[in-house]
């Protein structure tokens, strides 16, 4: 086991310190400058805190894209430096030892999911949209909000902190399997484990808040069947994290005891470490890959759902027509959230789990394929016979469905158990999430980005650069991550820092090359993004107008940027469902939700 | 746009156009994965001659470190620039001509090539999964490829209508967008067709997954042979039973990195691990089961062909793991039982009368630690046999 020794102690104090330090500089704007604290840092307004989790979740998303770049360039070019990563991380070997392979996509996945993805979709988005399409003044409990942003920070420098410790860094996946991940010397992986349990606090601040916020805070006229699809999946997904997030701090809590008090949760009957004496628990090894997978498997959906709340309201808006069967597309959100909870086995068809309980989640992963098909059919008959507008959401929209089509469609493989066999570990899972989490997911972001850009910063983005972003991301997208379902069902396993050790795999390098080299092409193409993004921020077109994408949805019915501390300048009211889009009544126009019946004057409200 | 490219008679051909593309994308994506180099295995078996230079056209397909065995030999090269140093700069490696030289050759399996330890060069069988020598594998990729058609057909349907949508419905002045909210009969066409369709791909399998992970081979009847693998950080050890067909005993044969099985028998394999899980994962018989810490996991194949195929450890283990590989060696029977009985005889003289095995090879501890441990596992099929 780990033992703590005086050198470890003194190790991990250091990012408390640093936390502790962050709360002193907190507590000292405070003092100092009062007004500046109360709107930029410990803000209570969803908004800001909205802002705030997309700043962060961006600058995530440069480190985790970094180190996906040090990843690719060791499949592409094997033992040679990763540019930067001597002198960024202090590896000699810049990158090119097993060991910093390790930690490079250990972390990348790590970070990509923990702070890039959920708090993106579910901190930024869901803040923000979500209690404007209600047409609430704010979140259930403002404190909590706020709570739930500033939980992320401990995490963050808990990570930021696990490359820099000395010992190895968190390198046992982010899957970090026992005992693997118990046996890894060094204040790494400890940290990872605190990294995790912070961020896990932070999501379960997050949903009790939207789950009450949408139950209690909706306005008059905004039933659940009203509301749009993208509080729709907020709610869904709240719930997930809800009964989910709590299995996995269990999890984690249990494996930081196993490392660092000498308990056996994970530490199974006759071990031996390091040819020392054995070691002997009563642990089951694979009880952690149950706890983890109960947790992990509704949290590809938490990545997921949000998202396709967000593309559902896009989608109607570029199309200008109303999303096709809306019932059934809650529906099938709900039968996926629901059908979420009894698939996890699947990650582990070749775990050691008693095989037949591996066809039982065969089934139900079968059976999950078909609200994810329902969906992908009404998007597409969404799209069928619509006027699309040219806009930039359009071509985020329309992309997310057809790459929502292919992760949907490579999953059914996996769901195969005896063709999972053979794909189970390699690049075939690989390309799976990356059409899930990216192609999917992360064109919905960047989608979510232009579409609520204006409302959030009273300016527009420059479109030839979003289109040019757009179209280079979608296209070295398909170079990057397609040719990996090839090279995985022919054995090129995934997490394995040199595969060309193997006379079998030796044949895939130049496929790899290209690969490498198309992430290059995408990684630049976010530094588009990131330039545009900042840019516009402060010098981009002013937008005045409510309603610039002439949608329908509440958020819409806002002063753009939204007044102060209270959103609504008129008193919010919906009069009908949340896709008026070429509606009949108003001969093929657009109706808002909360336009006014009749051509009555809307309520001016408190804050006209 | 004033005038969309799609009217009512122009439709059609843009679906059909869409089609088209979406299938020469699907079919072009071959010429990506063409076989690695043929010209470099010709020019390799006629220059016999290590440090020698040799330069070759196709070499593309080559990675700048590696192993090519030709016949029962291994020869490790490395790609160099025009003086002979070795190149190890990636991008300068895409300009640069392919120039190899021939480092070392050595027998395989020998440690003249260690590098090559799990390395058996196969030609890839198909586009997808690699040659198959396992009796339940024909069945497997039967599943793949029918999953493959069912998927490829409705990924083709389904991005070519996306495609066409994508041409034909861009806003035009004056004209609204069709309205609908819906419709029942199509949802309910698109749930029933789907769910039919993953019910028969669930039913397929079920009679799979039990022949390959649950029926195990019983141990003892004359068609099985057992083996024994302990995994440990960063090494596959393996034990057959000598003449005596027992385990346990003074003329068991262990043997590191490489495992030695006849042709044609069911391979029983009980499976543990020292450390931490790994994952015993034979590419060309459709086999992968991890090697979990406190389980003892059965595992069966068996195998058509006499030759050496590859074992790759698929779960991360640690620092060492990308070099987790061992070699599958499939022996002609009567090849296998002299081969056998060479060892067994070998082991037993040495340690014979010692009252706890002490074999070389750096596996004594494990196999020691094996038989001080014969835990009562609860794993399925295994109590009735161990």
């Amino acid at each position: 086991m780990h033992l703590m020794e005086a050198t470890d102690f003194n190790v991990t104090t250091t990012p408390w310190l640093v936390v502790l330090g962050l709360a002193v500089v907190m507590a000292a704007i405070r003092l100092g400058a009062p007004k500046f604290y109360n709107h930029y840092i410990w803000s209570q307004d969803h908004k800001m805190i909205g802002k705030q989790f997309l700043v962060s979740s961006l600058l995530w998303g440069l480190v985790g894209g970094m180190l996906a770049i040090g990843v690719r360039w060791q499949l592409a070019w094997p033992g040679t430096k990763v540019p930067g990563f001597e002198q960024l991380f202090g590896w000699t070997d810049g990158g090119a030892a097993p060991e910093h392979y390790n930690i490079m996509f250990t972390m990348h996945a790590s970070v990509m999911i923990f702070f890039v993805i959920i708090p993106l979709l579910v901190g930024a988005f869901g803040n923000f949209v979500v209690p404007l399409q209600l047409g609430a003044q704010d979140m259930a409990f403002p404190f909590l909000n706020a709570l739930s942003y500033w939980l992320m920070w401990p995490a963050f420098i808990f990570m930021a902190f696990s490359f820099y410790v000395p010992g190895d860094g968190a390198g046992a996946g982010w899957t970090s399997y026992p005992p693997l991940s118990e046996t890894m010397l060094g204040d790494g992986q400890t940290l990872w484990c605190m990294g995790v349990w912070f961020v896990g606090w932070s999501s379960i601040c997050g949903a009790v808040n939207y789950i009450t916020t949408i139950v209690k805070m909706r306005a008059k006229g905004i039933t659940l069947f009203r509301m749009p699809l993208t509080a729709w999946s907020i709610f869904i997904t709240s719930i997930l994290v809800l009964c989910a997030t709590p299995v996995l701090g269990s999890a984690v809590t249990m494996l930081l005891m196993d490392r660092e008090f000498g308990s056996s949760f994970f530490v199974p009957a006759a071990r031996v470490v390091s040819e020392s004496a054995q070691v002997t628990g009563t642990g089951q090894v694979i009880l952690w890959q149950h706890l983890f997978w109960f947790y992990s498997h509704p949290a590809v959906y938490i990545l997921v759902l949000p998202a396709m709340g967000m593309v559902s309201d896009m989608l109607a808006n570029a199309c200008q027509k109303p999303i096709f069967g809306y019932r059934p597309m809650v529906y099938s959100m709900a039968g996926i959230a629901f059908l979420g909870f009894i698939v996890w086995g699947h990650h582990m068809f070749q775990s050691g789990m008693n095989p037949a309980l591996g066809r039982t989640f065969m089934i139900a992963t079968m059976m999950i394929a078909l609200p994810s098909a329902v969906k992908t059919f009404n998007w597409l008959a969404t799209i069928y016979r619509s006027q699309m507008k040219m806009e930039v959401h359009t071509l985020a929209a329309l992309a997310f469905v057809s790459m929502w089509i292919i992760g949907g469609l490579s999953g059914i493989f996996m769901a195969a158990t005896p063709v999972d066999i053979q794909i189970h570990d390699t690049y075939a899972i690989v390309a799976h999430i990356h059409y899930v989490v990216f192609g999917s997911t992360l064109f919905a972001v960047f989608g979510s980005i232009y579409y609520w850009f204006p409302k959030m910063f009273g300016r527009f983005m420059n479109k030839p650069l979003a289109y040019t972003h757009m179209i280079v991301t979608f296209i070295a997208f398909q170079f990057t991550f397609f040719p990996m379902h090839v090279v995985g069902s022919r054995g090129m396993l995934r997490r394995t820092a040199d595969p060309y050790y193997y006379g079998n795999l030796q044949g895939m390098l130049p496929v790899n090359q290209l690969m490498t080299q198309a992430l290059l092409v995408l990684a630049a193409a976010q530094v588009i993004l990131a330039i545009n993004f900042f840019w516009s921020m402060y010098a981009g077109k002013r937008c005045t107008e409510r309603n610039p994408w002439n949608a329908t949805t509440m958020e819409w019915n806002t002063p753009t940027p939204p007044v102060g501390h209270g959103n609504f300048d008129l008193v919010p009211e919906a009069h009908r469902g949340p896709y008026g889009y070429a509606d009949p009544a108003a001969g093929g126009d657009v109706t808002t939700q909360f336009a006014p019946p009749s051509g009555k004057p809307p309520t001016k409200g408190i804050h006209a | 746009m004033t005038q969309s490219i799609a009217t009512p008679t122009s439709r059609p051909v843009l679906f059909v156009l869409a089609l088209v593309l979406v299938i020469a994308l699907v079919f072009g994506l071959r010429a990506a994965f063409e076989k690695p180099s043929t010209e470099l295995k010709t020019a390799l078996t006629a220059d016999k001659t290590a440090g020698s230079v040799i330069e070759v056209v196709d070499g593309r397909r080559l990675p700048g470190t590696g192993n090519i065995q030709i016949e029962d030999e291994l020869v490790a090269i490395q790609r160099v620039t025009k003086d002979g140093s070795p190149v190890n700069s990636g991008i300068l490696l895409l300009g640069n001509p392919d120039r190899f030289k021939i480092v070392e050759r050595g027998a395989a399996g020998s440690s003249a090539v260690a590098h090559a330890a799990g390395a058996a060069v196969k030609e890839p069988g198909t586009l997808f999964f690699p040659e198959n020598f396992a009796s339940f594998g024909d069945a497997v990729d039967g599943l793949f490829y029918l999953i493959l058609w069912i998927t490829g057909i409705a990924f083709i349907l389904t991005e070519a209508f996306w495609l066409y949508c994508l041409f034909a419905f861009w806003q035009k002045p004056g004209v609204r967008a069709h309205h609908s909210d819906g419709n029942h009969k199509l949802e309910i066409i698109w749930t029933l067709i789907p769910a039919a369709i993953l019910v028969l791909i669930a039913l397929l399998q079920a009679g799979m997954w039990r022949e390959m992970k649950m029926e195990i081979p019983p141990a003892g009847s004359p068609d099985v042979f057992e083996a024994e693998t302990a995994a440990q950080q960063f090494q596959w050890n393996f034990r057959l039973a000598g003449k005596d067909g027992k385990f346990g005993t003074v003329d068991d044969v262990p043997t590191v990195g490489e495992l030695h099985v006849p042709v044609g028998k069911k391979i029983r394999m009980t499976q543990r691990s020292v450390d931490v899980i790994h994952s015993f994962f034979l590419p060309n018989f459709r086999v992968k089961q991890d090697v979990v810490p406190g389980l003892a996991i059965p595992v069966w194949f068996d195998c058509s062909k006499p030759g050496r195929y590859p074992i790759m450890c698929a779960e991360l283990c640690g620092l060492g793991h990308t070099k987790m590989g061992a070699t599958l060696v499939v022996h002609e029977v009567a090849e296998f039982d002299k081969w056998l009985a060479a060892e067994s005889d070998k082991w037993q003289g040495e340690n014979e009368g010692q009252d706890r095995p002490d074999w070389s090879g750096g596996s004594a501890k494990i196999w020691w630690w094996w038989d001080s441990n014969p835990m009562a596992t609860k794993y399925q099929g295994d109590s009735k046999t161990r």
